[in-house]
């Protein structure tokens, strides 16, 4: 196909009529993808729509059934990913490909054919450093991959594709893992990579980013295209969605107002280190009640995950835990399970299923101690897959049967079955880590209609997210967390996006005293009955003069590139991005 | 000239329940063609190489007799390795283990802890089995406890902990017990040797003369024990789950440490019944040589029937032949090569289930 306005220039990927059939699936049905130079084209669909198997087509991984592809008008034909490299295509995986053990710049390295035999590693340490500052990426190249967030890794797996010098990115939902802030420098890096002449193909689930970041989109459903080439200003946020579901998404969802309950969990001065042995959470105090959502917000690698894990018994600390009256501080994780504790990783593939065992393996992990599954020393399988088959049903897991290796199952139906898992055995205190991380626009309904339901039913649930938008519609409070640290609990009322991203970047340490010169912008209380924060909580609020200092401090780590601007515009901005056209409903839902 | 070429795609579908049989069985059969090659190059006439190979172990009962005798230890040892690696952990101290298993059955007799004139059979053999594997057991418990408290890698512990056994028992032989300077135990007293097939040739003449003995039914039910916890109680299911993903099973609330030491501590007992049933009922004495390297064949064992117990019995009748083969035939070398190729093989034979190959014709290519 052809395009009046670009027939000049030689497309830097051309995807003509690949066909890709995998065993009782037709991954892709004669799809075409065009890539120009220097271009962002975003490719949305739901989970399985086919996004990855074609972008795994392009690298090499998979072979289509029929199909050509052409790269800078060249046709060619990849037999392994290496082949595609040596074109120039590097492709960030959902699914992080590092070696835990070595070090960023090792990971960096490996598969390269330079250096050859001695490795001087404090000198790759160096160039690596310097490539990840020229695209303003924040990384220790000497840091070990396992001691590194989520985010940091992501941002490993990136530099290891601009150390290759590819010229064509494959991104799939880079930001699914980021911060806010984290993820709009990664596309103001992503952008510079544009202009500099690098093709990029952006896959992702969230709308209000693909409008931002690119400038045509295309949409897959089903393994067909529903939008080829169209022009990313040109769509609305409910056009995308309904071409990606092919029916009307619900974007509100509805939270009964209930009155919370009796207090099921509470922390009392939890301290705690992380992997590095360094403190990861400082002095911790929060309290959760029956029906109750309380929300922790904060970039990635600010505590949040030393928080959960201490809470479900998988890393020691220093102070109580409360929950139900016990003290589970440092016990074991099964005497929380015992007690209803149910947990949903953040790791879904890595702690959170085991990956060659069967649905029915994953789904009984939790409660095989129980009859009927187990009888005295004997564990019935019968009665195992019985419950297997009535949750893969009630949860609607697409699998082939209860007996496939989860492994298989996409990241939407892997989490299903985590969810079925924990929320089918009725859970007094759920602690869920980013439960719609890298889900698409209906799985994220149905885990977020879930987990209200579970509120409904009176269980307590501390949700851990990146994505401000979920706190902010399904939290009753919102704990925002800093440097192992609650910065201040808000309550329902006192919501407000701005205070909670200056809260997330630290910038509310050391408040200004100065009162406030707009009606709007009336100081931010914290919840004062429910505050159990830090000592500068009392005396917190947002003021436009504490914004001013921030804008002023670059230096301070705040990853907000367009920080420059005038705080209205800015507000303006940051809102219309993460909030849409929620923002009105959110205010008046109360 | 364009020849087809294969290429590897990750396979996508549920591999067959007949594919896994088929690759094994394939991968022997492949051994046995590549060995052939080797013995026409070296100038023999592999059939009949074969032919001779299979007369030597199945050829007559009392072949297969000394075939069940060589299997006895290895399918002890090999269900042990089979349990600890169904969890991951890598226990190569079999031998040691298997040493000191030996070692404490032979204190039955030698110290002696009980009068071996009045006391019972069944009495000195069931306290023989019991010391060998709790010997046996004890011995594992070191490299499980390091590992599960310091984890510290139990392929190094158990490697190490196997000249341990071997020197402490050459402690005994050399010293202690030694019959008359040479390096061994004096014989047995009948009463503690396990009933033998030839035992019984006064009723069933066709029995005379073969030395197998009740160690098999050791590894007969120690099978349908392993088989059972394995496939069908509680504990198998923990096993599997951490062996799949450690993570995973701490997240679900299984004590890690307290499973690796208890596993390391049956596959250590697993070995030393083995060692039990080696003097008990083979040597009939302690000696430096009563292993034939079994403890590491039985690593070999249990990954050729893929930790599967049942299959661990099949392949180690099949080891067991290789090893009274090689006797008969020179050079005896010939056994190990086949064994090798044979392990090579299988293991490799696991791509087959992990990828799927399609041949791809280069003329497609550049059209």
């Amino acid at each position: 196909m052809t395009f009046p306005d670009q027939t000049s220039v030689v497309p830097a990927v051309e995807m003509k009529d690949i066909v890709l059939q995998f065993p009782g699936v037709l991954a892709n049905d004669h799809v075409n993808f065009t890539l120009m130079p220097g271009e962002i084209h975003a490719l949305l669909g739901e989970n399985g729509a086919g996004k990855s198997s074609l972008m795994n087509v392009l690298i090499g991984l998979y072979r289509p059934q029929s199909g050509e592809i052409f790269i800078h008008g060249e046709k060619v034909s990849f037999n392994s990913p290496k082949d595609a490299i040596a074109k120039g295509i590097g492709m960030v995986h959902q699914h992080f490909m590092l070696v835990e053990n070595q070090t960023v710049t090792e990971n960096v390295l490996i598969g390269l054919d330079n250096p050859r035999f001695r490795l001087n590693l404090k000198k790759y340490d160096d160039e690596i450093r310097d490539l990840a500052e020229q695209y303003g990426i924040h990384i220790d190249p000497t840091a070990r991959i396992w001691q590194l967030s989520v985010g940091e890794q992501q941002r490993v797996e990136i530099l290891k594709i601009l150390y290759r010098g590819a010229d064509i990115l494959i991104m799939d939902e880079p930001t699914a893992v980021l911060a806010p802030q984290e993820a709009d420098e990664l596309i103001a890096t992503l952008k510079e990579m544009a202009a500099r002449g690098k093709s990029i193909a952006f896959i992702s689930h969230k709308l209000h980013e693909v409008k931002k970041v690119a400038s045509k989109l295309s949409v897959l459903r089903r393994g067909r295209m529903t939008a080829e080439r169209v022009d990313t200003k040109d769509m609305t946020r409910e056009s995308l969605a309904s071409l990606m579901v092919g029916r009307e998404v619900i974007f509100n969802l509805h939270k009964c107002q209930q009155e919370t309950g009796r207090e099921v969990l509470r922390l009392q001065n939890i301290s705690a280190v992380n992997n590095k042995n360094l403190p990861a959470l400082r002095d911790v105090n929060l309290d959760l009640h029956e029906g109750e959502i309380l929300g922790i917000a904060g970039v990635a690698g600010n505590g949040q995950s030393e928080l959960v894990e201490v809470i479900t018994g998988l890393r020691t600390c220093t102070g109580n835990i409360w929950f139900e009256g016990k003290d589970i501080a440092n016990k074991p994780p099964a005497f929380s399970i015992n007690q209803g504790l149910a947990h949903i990783p953040e790791d879904r593939i890595g702690v959170g299923s085991a990956p060659n065992l069967s649905l029915t393996s994953n789904i009984i992990m939790k409660r095989y101690n129980e009859e009927p599954i187990s009888k005295k020393w004997q564990l019935n399988y019968l009665a195992a897959d019985e419950l297997a088959s009535r949750l893969k049903n009630e949860y609607d897991i697409q699998a082939p049967n209860i007996k496939t290796q989860v492994r298989k199952l996409s990241g939407g139906n892997l989490q299903k079955l985590i969810l079925a898992r924990e929320l089918s055995s009725t859970p007094r205190l759920l602690v869920a880590m980013q439960p719609t991380r890298g889900l698409d626009v209906g799985a994220i309904e149905g885990v977020q209609q879930l987990l209200l339901q579970q509120r409904e039913q009176g269980c307590a649930i501390l949700l851990v997210s990146e994505d401000l938008d979920e706190l902010l519609a399904l939290s009753d409070r919102i704990a925002v967390m800093y440097e192992g640290e609650v910065v201040n609990t808000l309550c329902q009322e006192d919501f407000d996006l701005e205070t909670i991203g200056l809260m997330m970047t630290g910038s509310f340490q050391h408040p200004d005293p100065t009162p406030a010169d707009q009606s709007d912008e009336a100081p931010i209380p914290s919840c004062e009955e429910e505050y159990l924060g830090s000592e500068e909580g009392g005396s917190l609020s947002l003021t436009p003069s504490s914004r001013r200092r921030r804008e002023g401090n670059k230096g301070d780590g705040s990853l907000n590139p367009e920080s420059s601007q005038t705080p209205e515009s800015e507000k303006e901005r940051v809102l219309r991005k993460v909030l849409g056209d929620k923002y009105k409903n959110q205010g008046g839902g109360k | 000239m364009k020849i087809p070429y294969p290429v590897f795609t990750k396979r996508t579908e549920e591999v067959p329940n007949w594919l896994p049989v088929v690759t094994s069985v394939g991968a022997v059969l492949m051994a046995f063609i590549i060995s052939g090659i080797i013995l026409k190059l070296i100038g023999a006439d592999p059939i009949k190489v074969y032919k001779y190979f299979f007369k030597a172990s199945f050829g007559s009962w009392g072949a297969f007799s000394d075939v069940l005798v060589k299997a006895t230890p290895l399918i002890l040892i090999g269900l042990g390795c089979a349990l600890a690696f169904r969890m991951r952990l890598w226990n190569i101290g079999a031998e040691g283990q298997f040493f000191v298993g030996a070692f404490m059955a032979t204190m039955v007799v030698m110290v002696p802890l009980v009068d071996l004139e009045t006391t019972p059979k069944v009495v000195i053999l069931g306290l023989m089995a019991i010391l060998g594997m709790i010997g046996g057991a004890l011995f594992a418990f070191i490299p499980g406890f390091l590992k599960a408290k310091l984890n510290i890698n139990e392929i190094i512990t158990t490697l190490m902990l196997n000249y341990i056994a071997v020197l402490w028992n050459n402690y005994w032989i050399f010293g202690k017990w030694s019959d008359s300077g040479f390096q061994m135990t004096k014989t047995f007293p009948k009463q503690a040797w396990m009933p033998r097939l030839a035992d019984y040739a006064k009723n069933i003449p066709a029995f005379s003369g073969m030395t197998a003995h009740a160690g098999i039914l050791f590894g007969l039910i120690a099978a349908l024990i392993v088989y059972l916890i394995i496939y069908k109680s509680k504990w198998g299911y923990k096993i599997t789950l951490i062996g799949d993903n450690v993570r995973t099973a701490r997240y679900a609330g299984i004590d890690i440490a307290a499973n690796t030491i208890l596993v390391f501590m049956i596959s250590g007992a697993l070995a030393g019944l083995a060692g039990m049933t080696e003097v008990a009922g083979t040597v009939h004495r302690l000696q430096e040589r009563i292993s034939t390297s079994y403890g590491f064949s039985g690593v070999i064992v249990a990954w050729l029937a893929k930790l599967n117990p049942f299959g661990v019995i099949v392949v180690s009748i099949l080891f067991g032949a290789l090893l009274v083969a090689s006797r008969e035939i020179q050079p005896s070398g010939i056994s190990f090569l086949i064994q090798g190729i044979t392990l090579f093989l299988v293991i490799s034979s696991d791509v087959m289930l992990k990828y799927q190959i399609t041949w791809v014709r280069p003329q497609e290519e550049q059209a």
